[in-house]
């Protein structure tokens, strides 16, 4: 199983990270789609790109809540943007996480097998902040608006729909389940 | 201890088919609702430009609004200063 680096808000690795995708996404619209975007548009790389420029227009207002990972090789292998929010659960007002904007990088979302992929980050990233939550006692509900494409990755990981307009929400309990399946995973030799 | 020994946990075929699902899934997790037309939009820009280029532009924007901010900050802090030596 790939192990990644948890990073909260940016560094040098992050900025250094985001300049790299942006290099690699030039270079692969080059060789994989012949040098034209038009190729890649409803790709998973083609909303990797859209994401990395909404990502870039935010960064420097958001920085204290970016969250990222980083591969074993050094590499930006996943980055968000969270925002702490409340959702209504039963009448109830509850804190939660949100996580707004999320984008695993260029070569983990292009189709063609490259080197640099390794999977496990986006899980990671999920990981990561449901950890660092409920280490500073925070609420460990996350939420998101999946895009259609992600909602099967994310219903896997355990989170529910809630009205069919793509937020999705993690509970507590789902969450903890999350973590104790990536730990028993971890503890497992199939993924070596 | 090795790194394999400390391996114990037995998965179920069911827990190996789903973890393998879900690293397959995984290229598709973009969050953040967006239009096609903004998606677009956002490609669009994004090759328009050297990405350094563009981020050192939004960075200097970025940071002369923080001067405007830092400025501000001192002038009132240098009025609460005056104002208490008024007071004194």
């Amino acid at each position: 199983m790939n192990e990644f680096r948890y990073i909260i808000g940016t560094n040098t690795s992050v900025r250094l990270g985001l300049v790299f995708w942006a290099e690699k996404i030039r270079e692969y619209t080059d060789i994989y789609y012949q040098g034209d975007k038009e190729n890649a548009r409803g790709t998973d790389f083609y909303r990797c790109i859209s994401k990395l420029e909404q990502i870039s227009d935010n960064i420097l207002e958001k920085e204290d809540f970016v969250r990222s990972v980083i591969d074993d090789q050094n590499l930006l292998a996943s980055i968000s943007i969270i925002a702490r929010t409340e959702i209504l659960i039963e009448d109830e007002f509850t804190a939660c996480i949100e996580i707004e904007n999320i984008s695993n990088s260029p070569w983990n979302t292009i189709e063609f097998p490259l080197f640099e992929k390794r999977k496990g980050a986006a899980t990671s990233l999920v990981e990561g902040i449901i950890v660092e939550s409920r280490s500073l006692g925070l609420s460990d509900i996350l939420k998101l608006f999946a895009v259609p494409e992600a909602q099967e990755f994310y219903q896997d990981l355990g989170f529910e729909e809630t009205n069919g307009s793509g937020e999705m929400i993690l509970s507590s309990d789902a969450a903890s389940r999350l973590l104790l399946n990536l730990e028993q995973k971890r503890n497992s030799a199939a993924f070596d | 201890m090795s790194q394999s020994s400390s391996k114990t946990y037995q998965p179920t075929p069911e827990q190996i088919a789903k973890w393998k699902r879900i690293d397959e899934l995984e290229s598709s997790c973009a969050t953040g609702f967006l239009s096609p037309e903004e998606q677009d939009k956002n490609v669009e820009k994004f090759f328009e430009k050297d990405y350094i280029d563009s981020q050192l532009e939004k960075v200097r924007t970025h940071k002369e609004k923080l001067l405007k901010k830092l400025k501000s900050a001192e002038e009132y802090e240098q009025l609460l200063l005056e104002e208490k030596q008024k007071r004194s």
